[in-house]
This record gives C-alpha cells, structure tokens and sequence, in this order.
C-alpha cells in the first residue's frame, strides 16, 4: 500500500479531484442559490401549486437588484438552458428593480405575464434545490413536470438514448473489428521469426505513435469520393460510381479499428508469448486434430488476452471523441460529442457533467459485468 | 550585506561582473516590459482568409500609421472565449472581431466597452446599420446559393432554394453549414417565406418547427461543412452539386483558383456584419479605440472589400469600388437579403441561440 502511495497521491490530485468536481455540475445549484438567497428561502415554502406568496415576488426583485452584471447574467444563461425566454425576464426583471427599489409583488405581475405562470416558478424552484436532478434527467431524455413527478421530454429534445445506444454499437463493433483483425495478427507476430516479427509489430505500433489528426486526416485522403481507394475500385470494375466511404458509419469504423488494434494486439501478444509450443505438438501427438488442438488447448490459454485486450479497446472506445468527429457523419457522433458541445458551445456545464455521469458509469456497468464473469482468478493470472 | 561582503574580499572582477549583469537586467527588465505594453493591442480574429485581408487592409497599415504593434490571435467567435477572460479578469485580447449576435449578447452582459464612437471620430451616419456603443461594423457578408457553372451550364442551375430542395430535378448533395442560424432561415426561404420576412416568421409560434420539418425533407442529401474552405472544396471536387457558402469564399475561388461557381443571389441570402469590439476592462483601450476608428474610415473599408470580396459596412466605401467588385459584394442585392439584424432577429436569437444550438445537434445526428 505504501509503494503505491504516492501513484494513488497523483491520481487524486491530477484527475479524480478535477473529475468528481466535473461531473458535480451535473447537479450542483449553489451558484443559483447564492445568487438568489431570499428566492431560495421563500420557495422552500410553496407547495408548487399555483403562484407563490408575493414574498417569493419580492424576494426575486431584491435578490437580483443586489447582484452585479456579470453574475447576473450568469443566472438569467443558466435559467434559460431549462427555458428558454427566462434569460431576458430576469434581465428585465433586475432593471426594473434597480429603477425602482420600491417594486412590489403587483409591479412585477404586471411586469411580465411569465411571472403569472406556475411552470416559472416551477423551474425556480427546482433550480433553488440543495442539488437539481434536471441535468441527470434530461441526459436520460426526461425531465420534471411543472406538476411535480417525471415526464418524457419532447421527441425534438429527446436524443441520449439513441446517442447512447450509438455509443455501445458503435464501441462493439469496433471491439469486434479488432477481435477478429487482431487475433491473427497477434499469432502471426508469435510464431514469425524474430526478424520479421520485429518488422511486422512495427506495422502494429506505427498508427499507435501518430497523432490522431493526421491519422483521420489520411483516412480521409484515402477514402473520399475521388479519393485512392475509390479510384482503385472503380478501375478494377468492382463499382460503377464512387461509393460513400468517408463522413459515414463506414469511415468512424475503419478509422477506429485502425486506431484501436494495437491496444486489442499488445496485452494479446504477451500471453501468446507465455503459451509454450509444446502443449499444440503434446495434443497433436495425442491423437488431436489442428482444429481441436487449438479451440481446447490454445484457445482457452490465450483467452485472458483477449479478453483484457477487447475489454481496453471497448471501454477506450466508449469515450471516443476526435476520430467520428473527423471522419464521421452527424449521425455517427457518440456521447463524447455532446459533452464537448455542451461543454464548449453552449457552456451548459451542467449537462455536460451529466453526460460525464452516463459515460462514467457505462463504462463502470461494464467493466463490472465482465469482472463477474471472468472471475477474480483469471484477472491476476494477468 | 552582499554588497559588504564583496568590498571585504579581494576584488573579484568575475563576480563583480555577474553581479553587474544581474543588476542591469533587473532595471531594464521592468522597463522593457511596460515599454512593450504601451505599444502594443492585443487582437483577435477569425483566421483564415479572412483575418489575412484584415492583416493587410486594417493592421498593417494602421501599424505603419501609429506605431502601435498588433499581435494577432484567432478563435472561433464563440462568446464564451471572451466571457471567461472578463469574467476571471485575465484578459488575453483587447479587440475582437465579433458577430452580432455575440455584439447583442455581450453589450447586454456587459463583457464589452461602450464608447461614444462619434466622439472617437467614426462616421457613425455613413454606415448602413445602426452602429452599437459597443462595436463598429468592420465586413458584411452574405451566406448565398451557389453551384459550379461549369456542371449547370447555361440557363439549366438552380434558380431558388426551392431548386435546392428539389433532388429530382437536379439529383445529388447539397452542402449546408453545420449550425442552426442560416439553415433554418434558408429552410423558411424554401418554404416560401420572402427573405425578409423569415426573421418574424422563424421568431412566431411554430416557426421553428415549420423550418425544421423543411430541413428533415432534405436531411438525407445535405452534406454539412464546418469551414468556409470545407464548403468550397465539396463543390470543386463534386461532393456536392450546389452549397450554401459564404460570398467571399465564393470570390476567392474563383479569382484565386479560376472556378466558375455561380452565385444565386435572387434566391435569397442571409447577411450579417461582423464587428470590432473592446472587451470590457481592456488593458490598452485608448488603442484599441483608435485601431477601430482606423478600420471605419472608407479608404480602409474598401481596400478590404477588394481584397476578400466581401461588402463594406461604411456605405461611402461603396464610391470607392469599381462597378465590377461591387456587383460581387452583398449590399448590390440587398432586396434579396434576410438581415441578421434588428430587434426581432436580436430578441429570438439572444433567448434561443442555446436551445437551438442543442436541437441542432440533436436533430442532425438522429
């Protein structure tokens, strides 16, 4: 425990800490909360069924009369990714209370009519919380009723589920190119001499070293409509008119496999090189054809590496960002796309730490299935 | 002490010299660095071609003029880059080239200096917009329809963006910019709304749903672009058969590499001006304030415009052009021109520019 002490020490400080205090904005309200103290106190008194008490419409104005601007927009932004319209009635709502440091309950219903409404209110209220599930909701396409309980968010809004079940396709997929692309490679690079094994793993190792943008920038080269491998298919006749390679379902998965392979090949390739030759020539002396020798007696040696090395490419794949970015259409964009959006576009940090959640724990899910079904013991003879 | 001590020992000329050399560095360092600071205005553009014509229409020369370095930066207009300087008080630029919509968006947050601009000597009355306290229009440009003439020969191109829905009559892609903004305008437009009239429409209950639903007729054969190079290389190489592309990029093309793209300009477009603006607390304003008033005179303006093609704000500008580039620059067809402008576009955009950002992506990649 105390060798790996200090490791521990620099995982905590340099990526669990910033990590965890991500993925709090995903319900995390004290900036509205200190923004809007009085609000705050008020409406933990209404019952959410019609309009508050008129202090609660007092408690507004005042609490927004004392912020300064830049804070106050930040609040009237934050209001407005829950509905949109909220922004400039707290803006008009707080310069109309710096005009008038008098203004009454009636003064601000007569203000704006979004301040009769129950579902303003509702928001308020929900935003006020010691922690709001809104985020966490709405990353699972759902979202509070103004009523109070959970409803489904409209078909436009609507979108997580699909992307994340796009996320896990396209994560297997992926796995499974690299399975099945993979495994001979690895085998190859074992029974080669050392010679050519030494040339043949640089092959593995070389897309491993390059950046990811000039990787995707060379799929790209390669496959676009009068790209090489168009023109090479259309020469040899094999099409009439060039085919959709690139900015396509195609293109993210070719591209991705290519990127992946040398993490599926690398923990596959040293448990083959532990397997002895010997046990394939014992259970051919025995009686065993090649078939049989390999699927019971090679196969379940080297099938820790493999599942270490699918398990790597999977949950790596699973966060994957820059490449489908590049090469992809908008309709292959996974999770990670969406978290940039919102983390950098629309700076609605609260979703993007949400989707964080959803990303953290699939990976979490799946990591412990197969934990479980592996078993502990096949884990340490790793 | 240290001082003492040496006088003490025997004189030692290595050391009295290091000690030298660090004394000197030490009163000439503070010294170099504010002298350095006084001169020079922080920018931000667009990069590209575009901050490459502002470098030689507006930076060189006002550099030349005033002795005041501009050191360039680039960024991708997002309002957010310029809200966390102002916000953390580290600001990294004084001047930036700003959309309007970031114009109306940030002079109501405060992020932006508000100056009496006629009083720093701009022509505020020559301009063809209302000119905010918080930036001065410095290009106009215009986001058109536009196809090879080399394919479409003849009378046989798209005609409207009517045509540029109609996949059966001119069968292929079409390139879009990836983003909501234009693209539901240029829905409406299809859909029949005149392009002065889709700033109210789109703002109106279930105009967004209405552009929408326009889009999703013709989802399957868009191809999306990201940059204004992006869209021109998808028409050069066939990719697509006609785009929406910014007009400068269109210009360039075909002046620089000898295309012969046609631009639709009866078919309606979508134009906006792009801004000058001092980010709020800028360390060197008075400066900024002077390189702004430097980019509004007409000289500066049209040299510009001849340089990129795209349209001066300063309207007296317009004298100062031949017949030929300004039949290429927006203001020529500005009867066709849906205006992100005024306080219809202002009041919807500033309210749904998020949401409709998320629904964008939402939608495009379903």
């Amino acid at each position: 425990m105390l060798l790996v002490s200090p490791a521990l020490a620099l995982v905590a400080a340099i990526f669990l800490l910033p990590m965890l205090g991500f993925l709090s904005e995903a319900f995390r309200t004290d900036e509205v909360r200190a923004a809007l103290p009085h609000t705050t106190t008020a409406l933990r008194q209404w019952d959410r069924g019609g309009l508050p008490d008129d202090e609660a419409f007092i408690a507004v104005a005042s609490d927004l009369a004392r912020l300064a601007d830049i804070p106050a927009a930040a609040i009237a932004r934050r209001l407005n990714a829950s509905e949109a319209g909220l922004r400039s009635l707290i803006i008009r709502t707080r310069e109309a209370a710096l005009a008038s440091p008098g203004l009454t309950a009636e003064g601000i219903r007569m203000l704006d009519p979004r301040w009769n409404e129950q579902r303003t209110w509702s928001i308020l209220e929900t935003e006020t919380r010691i922690a709001t599930p809104s985020f966490l909701l709405a990353a699972i396409d759902r979202e509070i009723a103004p009523e109070g309980g959970i409803a489904r968010l409209p078909p436009e809004r609507a979108i997580f589920q699909v992307v994340l079940g796009r996320t896990f396709l396209i994560s297997l997929l992926v796995t499974l190119g690299c399975v099945i692309i993979g495994f001979p490679v690895a085998y190859a690079l074992v029974t080669a001499p050392d010679r050519l094994a030494a040339i043949l793993i640089l092959f593995v190792l070389l897309p491993f070293w390059t950046s990811a943008l000039v990787r995707s920038a060379a799929w790209v080269v390669l496959l676009q409509r009068e790209g090489l491998v168009n023109q090479f298919l259309l020469r040899i006749g094999a099409i009439d008119e060039p085919a959709a390679l690139i900015f396509n379902r195609i293109g993210v998965l070719v591209a991705m496999i290519h990127v992946q392979l040398p993490l599926f090949v690398l923990p596959l390739l040293s448990v083959m090189r532990r397997v002895s030759p010997d046990l394939m020539r014992a259970a051919a002396s025995l009686g065993a054809p090649p078939v049989t020798a390999f699927l019971q007696v090679y196969l379940p040696q080297v099938m820790p590496g493999v599942v270490a090395g699918a398990l790597l490419v999977f949950t790596i794949s699973l966060g994957y960002y820059i490449t489908p970015a590049l090469v992809g259409g908008p309709g292959d964009q996974m999770l990670s796309w969406f978290v940039a959006i919102y983390t950098n576009q629309t700076v609605n940090w609260g979703m993007a730490g949400a989707l964080g959640i959803i990303l953290v724990l699939s990976v979490g899910v799946v990591l412990g299935v197969l934990s479980l079904l592996q078993g502990t013991d096949a884990w340490k003879a790793q | 002490m240290a001082i003492t001590r040496i006088r003490q020992c025997k004189p030692n000329f290595e050391e009295l010299k290091t000690w030298g050399r660090i004394g000197l560095m030490l009163a000439v360092l503070p010294v170099g660095a504010m002298a350095s600071q006084a001169a020079e205005l922080m920018y931000a553009g667009t990069g590209g071609a575009s901050q490459a014509a502002a470098r030689k229409a507006y930076i060189e020369p006002f550099s030349a003029k005033t002795g005041i370095k501009v050191v360039e930066d680039e960024y991708d207009q997002k309002l957010a880059q310029v809200r966390a300087q102002v916000d953390t008080g580290t600001l990294k630029w004084d001047v930036v080239n700003a959309t309007q919509l970031m114009v109306y968006v940030g002079c109501e947050e405060g992020l932006f200096e508000k100056v009496d601009w006629a009083k720093a000597g701009v022509d505020v009355e020559a301009f063809s917009e209302p000119v905010s306290p918080c930036a001065v229009p410095v290009v106009n440009s215009s986001g058109v329809l536009v196809y090879d003439a080399d394919r479409f020969t003849g009378d046989t191109g798209p005609k409207s963006w009517q045509d540029f829905w109609d996949v059966e009559k001119f069968p292929g892609k079409r390139g879009l910019w990836y983003g909501p903004q234009e693209t539901l305008v240029i829905a409406l437009m299809a859909d029949g709304v005149p392009p002065d009239k889709t700033n109210e429409v789109l703002a109106s209950p279930g105009g967004v749903d209405r552009a929408f639903a326009k889009l999703e007729q013709l989802k399957p054969h868009i191809l999306w672009w990201k940059s204004g190079s992006e869209s021109m290389q998808l028409l050069a190489s066939g990719e697509v058969v006609m785009t929406h592309a910014w007009n400068g990029r269109v210009y360039a093309a075909n002046n620089a590499d000898k295309k012969n793209f046609k631009i639709v300009w009866t078919a309606g477009h979508t134009n906006q001006s792009n801004s000058y603006a001092i980010l709020k607390g800028a360390k060197n304003k008075e400066e900024a304030i002077q390189f702004i008033a430097y980019t509004a005179v007409p000289d500066a303006q049209a040299e510009f415009a001849k340089i990129i093609g795209y349209g001066p704000p300063n309207s007296k500008a317009l004298d100062l052009l031949d017949e030929e580039t300004k039949a290429l620059i927006p203001s020529a067809h500005m009867q066709y021109a849906q205006r992100e402008l005024g306080p219809v576009y202002a009041n919807f955009w500033i309210e749904n520019s998020d949401r409709l950002t998320e629904r964008f992506a939402a939608w495009v990649s379903k």
